[in-house]
């Protein structure tokens, strides 16, 4: 069974100063997991243009201008760098709440979310120069 | 206050279970998929025959269907868990269930539709 817990309102924003660590790994799960579904929408939504795309004009067809004019633009490619971050994140949390659900590191919860967060900028640095490449 | 039907399993415990194995299964399928798209190819050099090509291997065929049936369950029901979590309850409840449950169909379908199409099935 799933527990809620009073939390308060975490919508008001003058509280921010008073989150402990645990609250920031719930807050922000929470908002790359949205980012994710949300992104999964996009995503689908930009590849069916291979339904509507004419091979025989390829490679002026309308999937390869789509994706290749997408990925033309800065916007674009620092969107995907804010997207590696929140898989990167959500998917290093999420290990750590999965190793806790079998009783692993409960007692290092803090140095957990510390850990995801120095992976996650180490995997978005790493991903700069794959993510800028032949802009 | 309407009597919920008598059930044989624990519901919430099978969606517990199911966020936790989709979980596992998009952690590897993930990693795998950005390596492929993202490191091994480059997305900006995509064009259509490469991704018709890809399509068409019956074994990656298989994969994506997979990734999307489990990305679709996954992110779905972590936005209903949120909005329980949240202390949603009662009718509103029920909209946010059966609203994401028809998000979730209408992904599954397009994306099924479109992988078909992609690997020149249909």
């Amino acid at each position: 069974m799933s527990i809620s817990y009073d939390r308060g309102q975490i919508e008001d924003f003058g509280r921010w100063q008073e989150f402990a660590p645990g609250m920031w790994a719930w807050l922000l799960h929470k908002f790359t997991g949205w980012v994710l579904a949300g992104y999964l929408l996009i995503h689908i939504a930009v590849l069916s243009t291979f339904i509507y795309a004419d091979p025989a004009a390829a490679p002026d067809d309308l999937y390869t201008r789509t994706l290749q004019g997408l990925e033309s633009l800065l916007i674009v490619r620092i969107g995907e760098l804010g997207l590696v971050a929140a898989a990167a994140y959500h998917t290093l949390n999420g290990i750590r709440l999965m190793l806790m659900d079998i009783g692993i590191g409960y007692n290092y919860q803090r140095e957990g979310f510390y850990l995801s967060l120095w992976l996650t900028a180490i995997a978005v640095i790493a991903s700069v120069p794959i993510a800028l490449g032949g802009i | 206050m309407s009597q919920s039907r008598p059930r044989t399993v624990n519901t919430q415990g099978i969606s517990w279970l199911l966020h936790r194995l989709s979980a596992t299964f998009l952690i590897v399928a993930l990693f795998g998929h950005l390596l492929q798209q993202h490191v091994l190819n480059h997305a900006y050099e995509i064009e259509l025959a490469d991704s018709a090509i890809r399509m068409a291997d019956i074994g990656y065929f298989a994969f994506i269907v997979v990734f999307l049936l489990a990305a679709s369950f996954h992110g779905l029901n972590g936005v209903y868990q949120a909005t329980i979590g949240e202390g949603m309850s009662g009718r509103r409840k029920q909209v946010i269930r059966w609203s994401l449950t028809l998000i979730g169909v209408v992904i599954v379908v397009q994306g099924m539709r479109l992988a078909l199409a992609m690997g020149g099935y249909i």
